[in-house]
């Protein structure tokens, strides 16, 4: 499934540095609205900070990076309004301690979007239902497992209606288990046409979903490439080396 | 009437002087205070109820009670029983009793938060309790206890100026009398003020840099 | 030893006590609401951030009695004149909010990284994302802190007996020069004021123990 028209996302000769470090060296990527795109690479391969870069967590230092249209600066209104249309999906889940499923869930559209809480609760139960568990809504995130607390990560992102949802290692820090419950929530967002960018090592994952396989190591895209061509038909020796560690 | 300058060049031997009494008092109570911090902290996790009742019992009464009516109840309270102590041996003695019990506190922490395994691997190894206690636990419990410590000492050296009260001639009690010979309030305080900050200011650096090198195994080596 | 002269001198002993009460409540409300805004000022950048650093510094870096007479006979120097009441509760609300500050500040940067992520990218603002998200946690980490600092400034409220302010410290020290009972009076004035601490640290603790059990 590839759609096309103008990208969605359009990251242009994107460098960043952390102190000395060069951790982006001139990224060029584009991403069009309904495609999965998965990068992957070795860990420092600046892999995270790419999709952290997309809704600015951290601060390209040269280059462009335009989402939806816009531009990302440091006018803090151009990022307010990305981060609107792109949710976040982290390796740790971040959910809020104090708050409840539900009110994790209904915080940033109650916020943000100005909708009345009734609304904001039939959208957060609705999404639950979705990710496949509804009756955790009155639970705090203490008391579910970390496949649950990812999946409400995920409705949580979901809630906001974003365009673009980025995932930054989802499955990471979750146990054996509870990876296919998470990925089985994301098969169904990308089957359902959702823009995703996701940071993952999950290589059966991103054979079956993804529309593009991005393999980055040292800051820089090595190769992008279809699945198929990606796992059958590595073209560069780094990817070869990546996949024959991974792969087993 | 000589301009400020002028004033503070000629008041500052005298405040100098208070300052190094101050010194010397604080100094005198670290280490007094560390080394029954350490026993009352060592009461406080015996296996004896007994010590441990009394344990409990020194700190809560220690921090719970104003270090200044402490100061008041050694100096003018203790010789109706026959014990009559200096200035300055009760100022030494209330500043080391009160933080003492500050220090055992920290120290109790420092001891309970060495990881179980620790004591383990310790035993495991053939260790003796003791040796457990002085080559494992009781060197890792310092370390943790260090930064909390050093809050502790800051907090001494500006509770030395409540000796002033009992009439030891520390900075505080220079400051007041200049102010009261002079009436020149403002820049006798600024001055006091200043020296209590630059005291205070080189102490947390130095125990800055004792933490820095005792600590420096947990952090990551440099890339 | 004379108890009775404790016995005869007990009312005057508990309104002493009522002093200590009504200044520590005094200057617990003016320092907590000051140290708030002294400590959220702490986390920003800019003139701001560098008066609340200098304020935080001189007060918790300087002994709380050099406060006081730099308040009480200092500031006459510069035509302000506070009676004794006024600046020993000036100093100590000063003193309050500097190591308030430093609780709101600690407590608000121990919220790991990840909540402010988070709560930024799903679109809120950073005051949203500070109101709903990051004080709610840190409020409950500042509790046990904020009851220890309060019982430090409840036993400080002594140091305005130097000033001669009414309260425990002064009532005692009047009956000893009256009396000069000092052993038995210095021992009750202590047992009084331990009565009010020990039942605030107890709670502190309880709290403390509580917060670390629902954390873990």
């Amino acid at each position: 499934m590839t759609a096309r028209g103008d990208p969605i996302i359009q990251l242009t000769d994107v460098h960043k540095w952390f102190g000395r470090l060069h951790v982006l060296r001139g990224i060029d990527l584009e991403v069009w609205p309904g495609e999965v795109v998965v990068v992957c690479g070795p860990s420092g391969s600046g892999k995270s900070t790419l999709i952290r870069c997309i809704n600015r967590l951290e601060r390209h230092d040269r280059g462009r990076i335009v989402v939806d249209g816009i531009e990302l600066t440091d006018d803090l209104r151009h990022v307010d309004a990305v981060r609107r249309e792109v949710g976040m999906v982290f390796q740790q889940f971040n959910l809020f301690p104090h708050l409840t499923v539900l009110q994790n869930i209904t915080l940033a559209p109650t916020l943000v979007r100005k909708w009345p809480r009734q609304q904001a609760e039939r959208v957060a139960r609705e999404l639950l239902e979705r990710v496949g568990i509804p009756e955790k809504a009155e639970s705090y995130p203490s008391q579910l497992s970390g496949g649950q607390q990812q999946r409400v990560a995920i409705a949580r992102a979901l809630a906001m209606q974003p365009k673009i949802m980025l995932f930054d290692e989802p499955t990471s820090a979750l146990d054996p288990e509870m990876i296919q419950e998470v990925l089985d929530v994301m098969r169904d967002l990308a089957r359902r046409g959702m823009t995703m960018v996701v940071v993952t090592h999950e290589m059966g994952f991103a054979r079956e979903v993804a529309d593009r396989i991005v393999f980055m190591d040292e800051g820089t895209v090595v190769e992008a490439a279809p699945p198929h061509a990606f796992f059958s038909n590595p073209r560069h020796e780094r990817t070869r080396a990546f996949l024959s560690k991974i792969l087993r | 009437m000589p301009g400020p300058a002028q004033f503070w060049l000629e008041s500052l031997p005298a405040l100098l002087r208070g300052a190094l009494l101050t010194l010397q008092v604080s100094g005198l109570s670290i280490v007094l205070a560390s080394l029954l911090g350490v026993a009352v902290a060592a009461c406080r996790t015996a296996p004896v109820p007994l010590l441990r009742w009394a344990g409990a019992a020194y700190v809560e009464v220690f921090r719970n009670t104003p270090l200044l009516v402490q100061i008041f109840f050694v100096f003018f309270g203790l010789p109706r029983l026959g014990l009559r102590l200096s200035p300055f041996q009760s100022g030494l003695a209330a500043l080391s009793l009160y933080t003492a019990a500050y220090n055992a506190e920290v120290f109790r922490a420092g001891l309970e938060a060495v990881p179980r395994g620790l004591r383990e691997a310790a035993a495991a190894l053939g260790l003796s309790p003791w040796q457990r206690f002085r080559h494992v636990i009781l060197p890792l419990a310092v370390r943790i206890s260090l930064p909390a410590l050093g809050n502790n000492f800051v907090a001494l050296v500006k509770n030395s100026s409540l000796v002033s009260t009992i009439g030891m001639v520390e900075l505080t009690f220079v400051a007041r009398d200049l102010e009261a010979w002079t009436f020149r309030s403002f820049e006798v305080y600024g001055a006091a003020t200043l020296l209590y900050l630059g005291l205070v200011l080189a102490l947390a650096w130095g125990l800055r840099g004792v933490e820095a090198r005792t600590l420096a195994y947990l952090r990551p080596r440099a890339r | 030893m004379r108890w009775d002269v404790v016995a005869a001198n007990a009312t005057y002993l508990l309104e002493g006590l009522r002093g200590t009460v009504a200044l520590g409540l005094l200057v617990m409300a003016l320092g907590t609401v000051l140290g708030f805004g002294v400590g959220l000022a702490r986390l920003g950048r800019g003139v701001l951030y560098a008066c609340a650093t200098g304020f935080v510094e001189l007060f918790r870096d300087t002994p709380l009695i050099m406060q006081i007479f730099f308040i009480f006979f200092g500031l006459p120097a510069l035509g302000i004149r506070l009676n004794p009441f006024v600046a020993a509760a000036a100093a100590m609300t000063f003193f309050a909010a500097a190591n308030t500050a430093e609780i709101v500040r600690g407590a608000i940067q121990s919220i790991p990284r990840g909540q402010w992520e988070a709560a930024r990218s799903l679109g809120l603002s950073p005051a949203q994302s500070l109101r709903w998200v990051i004080l709610p946690q840190a409020l409950r980490r500042m509790l046990p802190p904020m009851m220890g600092l309060f019982t430090t400034l409840l036993k400080d409220t002594s140091l305005a007996a130097i000033v001669n302010v009414f309260e425990l410290t002064t009532a005692g020290r009047r009956v000893v020069e009256r009396t000069l009972a000092s052993f038995e009076i210095w021992l009750v004035v202590a047992a009084l004021y331990f009565l009010v601490c020990y039942p605030l640290s107890v709670a502190t603790q309880r709290l403390e123990r509580r917060l670390v059990a629902e954390t873990a």
